[in-house]
């Protein structure tokens, strides 16, 4: 069944163009749309770094790239941030390797599945940096508040909205 | 496509990914006390290992150094046991000598007392055979002048009369047995009456009429009437007194320890010649 599945579920490639200039669009807009639109509430709480990872995961099928790109993306954003470096790191290579390997299991190509997934992975996400900040920094987080609850709502319906744009550039293999 | 046998693969590579990031979390962050997380986490890595082995080896060294301690302990308390029993005996060899010197000199204090008296120093060498009786064994007999019915002594007080005498030896019956009866008097009102033994250690004052007043701790002399021992010799105290159906019932408690006995003194001679030497020393029985 699950060969079956899974022989149904195509890969998808994207040029490093694609790849690279996303990434570098998803954070100059996480670090910009705050900034600049600090009337619109829900910007704060926006992840685009995040929907990629999970989008690129999906698209990819393939643990390995997901977990690196993960790892990639979640050290840029590190990188960028005053903490330290590693623990958006940890927390996206974990939901990059989450979100391909469930792809290469179940089809993630509808668009409820993909809300759902995206809802979901927010959670990981956010429980995984929670338990790092808590084991290493010694800082107090929150497994689950409202603005958590919030940041899920807001990504998932964000990605229902990215996932078809960045669609358009990815090719079959 | 991801195939089953790749996902050990994915994992080793997640796990080595996470761990990266993990050590370079830890290189960046310091503690409170500035330092390194990496440093902080290689010492509680390192550390229990470090202590283990210590512990292993300060254990194995202990272990050691215990068990030749322990030897060493083992035969140090061997040979000390060894003396202590050597001191115990060496001990209780003095104490029976200090006892034994006690008993001779109250003895010869006693025999000094009566200096004119024919008194024969004995030693206790037996006792007796039978639970029935009580009699003693002493070393001395038809060669040291020994007849039967001499009153036997100690500075405490009577302890019976010679019943049997051999050429070195003679047996004495104890004031306790059921066959003693000694003639007595109580020491402060002279009343008069009979010891006799009970077949335990101790006696019986017969013969106590009612109308007589005996208090409890009174002490109790021989009276001379029996014609054999001397008048005035302590014989031991009332310990009870109750009514009987004809006399008094009295028990006495020698004043001669008479379980333990082992030297004694034998009158051997009239039991007048002992009150004649009292008077012409003017010398009192010793009290001990």
């Amino acid at each position: 069944m699950a060969l079956k599945a899974e022989a149904r579920l195509e890969v998808y490639r994207f040029h490093p163009f694609v790849l690279v200039g996303s990434v570098v669009v998803a954070i100059f807009l996480q670090t910009s749309l705050p900034l600049y639109l600090p009337f619109i509430p829900f910007l704060a709480l926006l992840d685009l770094p995040l929907i990629l990872v999970i989008y690129f995961g999906f698209s990819r099928r393939n643990p390995a790239t997901g977990l690196l790109l993960g790892l990639a993306i979640g050290i840029l954003q590190d990188a960028l941030s005053y903490h330290p470096i590693g623990l958006y790191g940890m927390a996206k290579t974990l939901v990059g390797y989450g979100a391909s390997s469930l792809s290469s299991r179940i089809d993630t190509e509808p668009r409820p599945a993909r809300l759902l997934l995206v809802f979901g992975f927010y959670f990981i996400h956010q429980w995984a940096y929670a338990l790092i900040q808590r084991l290493l920094l010694d800082q107090p987080a929150d497994f689950f508040t409202l603005p958590v609850l919030e940041g899920a709502l807001v990504n998932s319906l964000l990605s229902v909205l990215v996932f078809p744009l960045l669609d358009r550039f990815r090719q079959s293999t | 496509m991801n195939h089953v046998w790749e996902t050990p693969r994915h994992l080793s590579l997640l796990v080595a990914v996470l761990l990266a990031q993990l050590f370079l979390l830890a290189y960046q962050i310091k503690t409170d006390n500035n330092v390194r997380l990496l440093r902080r986490w290689t010492v509680a890595v390192i550390s229990p290992v470090e202590r283990g082995f210590n512990s292993v080896w300060d254990g194995g060294a202990f272990l050691i150094q215990n068990y030749i301690a322990l030897y060493n302990a083992r035969r140090e308390n061997e040979r000390l046991r060894a003396e202590l029993d050597q001191a115990r005996l060496r001990l209780q060899s003095v104490e029976a000598r200090a006892a034994e010197a006690d008993e001779l000199a109250a003895l010869l204090q006693f025999r000094q007392s009566y200096p004119d008296a024919p008194l024969v120093a004995a030693e206790v060498i037996a006792a007796n055979p039978a639970s029935a009786t009580r009699t003693v064994l002493i070393d001395r007999g038809r060669d040291s002048g020994l007849r039967v019915n001499m009153p036997v002594l100690t500075p405490d007080g009577v302890v019976g009369k010679v019943v049997e005498v051999f050429d070195s030896t003679a047996q004495v019956l104890l004031i306790s047995d059921r066959k003693s009866g000694v003639g007595v008097e109580l020491a402060d009102s002279e009343v008069k009456g009979v010891l006799k033994g009970t077949g335990s250690s101790l006696c019986r004052l017969e013969y106590i009429p009612h109308e007589e007043t005996v208090a409890v701790g009174t002490q109790l002399v021989t009276s001379g009437q029996d014609q054999l021992f001397p008048k005035g010799l302590p014989v031991g105290q009332v310990l009870s007194v109750r009514p009987g159906e004809f006399f008094q019932e009295i028990v006495i408690q020698p004043a001669a320890s008479l379980t333990r006995l082992e030297q004694v003194l034998v009158l051997a001679g009239p039991p007048e010649t002992l009150t004649t030497a009292k008077k012409t020393s003017g010398g009192e029985p010793p009290e001990r």
